[in-house]
């Protein structure tokens, strides 16, 4: 959940690229590694929940096509949401023009719960779900990337294609959603 | 219950929840959560989110995901020798369109002298862009370095010596040479070594 840009031991996003550049296929496997949970996290968050993993692989594919486009002025992580985000709703709209079932519309479920699994799944974690399920789409994205992601509020606001005070005021109408939907 | 007007502690709480906070600042939010009973709360609504979240995100498989972009990332990384093919510097440019119009030449004069159908389509030769300024030096004779083993003496056959007798005449070794004169009939123009690359790996 911190900011996966390397510790001591471990180099840079900047670095690693520069590396794959060069020819070092394993600095592509630490990337994938790196950032693969968090990006997954916030398709998840998107409302895919099949498609997870084919959203994730697409978003990597894509970005490590255009790395030579990538100028750094974002984190690798910012990036990859924001490819990933532009995927998911690329196929929210051709599944609209398809004429088949979209199940990504605002305040639509996030994702479909096995009763079984709700049965013996913890009671708060299983409110809590259901309370961010039910936030706005876009109040979903943000809280996510803040909470999950510790993502500051410019970064969120890059991936979303949104300001830093709107993210900021998303992030807190979530909180105060999620309080009074769990009546906290 | 109301929520808390510290907006500035407020918005550090998610921060604080990641452990991502300087020391300092880590510092000023627990100063205040020790007497702010709201933000305890807000901290563990944070915390509780993101635990759900992340037990409840979908399993992915990195190390397959890792493999699809490894292949699909080789021909990225190749794709400036593509473009480079693709989209030749003019330098590059302007040497292949002097070597078609020679060889439009060449083929023309082989069809006024002998009669025949010029085996280059004339279309070729009307696409072709203008020939570079720098005139063309007369060729310059090479000391042959002829060995027993060549026995093609026509390998360092200069551009006058090829007597128009049309481009299906020419070998193979004709060709090179001629190919060959070009490099030299143009020598301020800029070779990039990436076209090469690109043109050999082509072909």
């Amino acid at each position: 959940m911190t900011q996966p840009q390397g510790t001591p031991d471990e180099p840079a996003d900047r670095a690693l690229i520069e590396r794959w550049q060069a020819g070092d296929e394993r600095a592509a496997t630490l990337l994938v590694e790196r950032h693969t949970p968090s990006l997954a996290r916030f398709v998840a968050s998107l409302g895919v929940s099949d498609e997870v993993e084919d959203v994730v692989q697409e978003a990597f594919i894509k970005a490590f096509a255009s790395l030579e486009g990538f100028r750094g002025e974002s984190s690798l992580r910012t990036w990859l949401c924001t490819i990933a985000r532009n995927l998911v709703r690329d196929r929210v709209r051709s599944l609209k023009f398809e004429g088949k079932q979209v199940e990504l519309e605002e305040d639509h479920a996030v994702t479909e719960h096995d009763p079984l699994d709700d049965a013996v799944a913890d009671e708060m974690e299983s409110k809590m779900a259901s309370a961010v399920e039910r936030l706005t789409k876009m109040q979903r994205e943000v809280f996510t990337l803040r909470v999950a992601e510790g993502m500051s509020y410019k970064e969120i606001a890059a991936v979303v294609g949104s300001t830093e005070g709107a993210a900021r005021v998303h992030y807190h109408n979530a909180i105060k959603a999620i309080k009074e939907l769990l009546n906290v | 219950m109301s929520e808390c007007t510290r907006s500035e502690i407020r918005d550090r709480l998610p921060d604080y929840v990641n452990g991502t906070l300087p020391s300092r600042a880590r510092a000023e939010v627990e100063a205040h959560l020790a007497s702010c009973e709201r933000c305890r709360a807000e901290v563990s609504l944070v915390t509780a989110a993101r635990d759900m979240i992340v037990r409840r995100t979908p399993t992915v498989n990195a190390a397959r995901i890792s493999a699809a972009v490894r292949k699909a990332g080789a021909p990225a990384r190749e794709g400036a020798r593509a473009r480079t093919l693709a989209h030749p510097r003019p330098a590059f440019a302007w040497r292949a369109a002097a070597a078609v119009l020679i060889l439009g030449a060449a083929a023309y004069a082989g069809y006024a002298v002998r009669g025949k159908p010029a085996p280059v389509p004339a279309p070729i030769v009307a696409v072709a862009p203008a020939p570079p300024t720098t005139p063309i030096p007369a060729p310059r004779p090479k000391p042959s370095t002829n060995t027993s083993t060549n026995t093609n003496t026509n390998t360092s056959t200069p551009l006058a010596s090829l007597t128009f007798g049309g481009v299906d005449d020419l070998t193979p070794a004709q060709a090179a040479a001629m190919m060959q004169e070009l490099d030299h009939a143009a020598p301020t123009l800029d070779a990039d070594p990436a076209s090469e690359i690109a043109l050999e790996t082509a072909s």
